[in-house]
């Protein structure tokens, strides 16, 4: 997701620790009970008085497409 | 090394990111693997079509759920073993699919090694219950272990968990108990 944002110009960070040396999804939201791939799926975004609402506007749109098209590689059927 | 480091993804991985190439599942695969595990956050999913008389495989595609360079990885797999014996795939290293790839970053080396771990857990099922061939060891080749171990290692997640919620279901008791007490020694008071 992280890629696919940054080509679309949205620098976000991932909840997916693929990226660091260990292999495990955040922990905090793990005790809230959710699922792995929820887990890895958790995303932050931050907002700055810099930010205008067609920016947020643009992120709204393009970020479901973005959604979508991972989820279209993923061998999980249903999100 | 830390995640904080920006990953400096080549044009190529990028590229077959943006448009992988044998995408999807293939409804009519001779064999299938599915490894890696959801707790890890990394699956490849790989589908063989295999001529049984050449041993020739004539299809394959691929899912994956992660991250750019497990995509582009897993895509430049099926590409490399299009065509090819079941014995040239078997061969087939995470280096030279690292070097098709033009170079993997280091933090990134376990994705080259689960595509290849994928396609040989998807040749190893096709001899299933026929005689094994020479060119496939008996016993399993490091990258198919390294598949399985992100498997167990869902296992091991899954019980550490169990642990945290016994562990938080033992001090809810302790804490009613305590506050029990309480109330009877507030009682003569």
């Amino acid at each position: 997701m992280t890629v696919e944002m940054s080509l679309k110009g949205v620098y976000l960070s991932s909840g997916s620790a693929c990226t660091s040396r260990i292999l495990e999804p955040s922990h905090v939201l793990l005790a809230l009970k959710r699922k792995y791939e929820e887990a890895h799926g958790s995303v932050l975004m931050k907002t700055t008085p810099f930010l205008t609402v067609s920016d947020i506007e643009y992120v709204l749109t393009c970020f479901p497409e973005a959604v979508q098209r991972i989820r279209s590689i993923s061998p999980f059927r249903g999100g | 090394m830390s995640s904080r480091i920006p990953l400096a993804y080549n044009p190529k991985v990028l590229e077959l990111f943006k448009n992988p190439k044998n995408l999807g599942k293939m409804e009519d695969a001779d064999v299938e693997a599915l490894v890696g595990s959801r707790a890890c956050g990394d699956m490849i999913a790989i589908y063989l079509k295999i001529d049984d008389e050449t041993r020739t495989i004539t299809d394959v595609s691929f899912e994956s759920y992660g991250c750019a360079a497990n995509i582009a990885a897993s895509s430049i797999i099926t590409e490399m073993v299009k065509g090819k014996t079941l014995e040239e795939a078997w061969n087939a290293s995470w280096k030279e699919v690292s070097e098709e790839l033009g170079g993997l970053p280091s933090v990134k080396f376990h994705c080259g090694v689960l595509a290849v771990g994928a396609l040989r857990r998807a040749i190893r099922n096709y001899f299933e219950g026929k005689e094994l061939p020479p060119w496939i060891p008996e016993k399993l080749t490091p990258d198919e272990r390294h598949a399985l171990e992100e498997e167990q290692l869902m296992e091991v997640l899954t019980k550490k968990m169990e642990r945290m919620d016994e562990r938080i279901a033992k001090e809810e008791e302790e804490e009613s108990q305590e506050e029990g007490g309480k109330e009877k020694t507030a009682v003569p008071l």
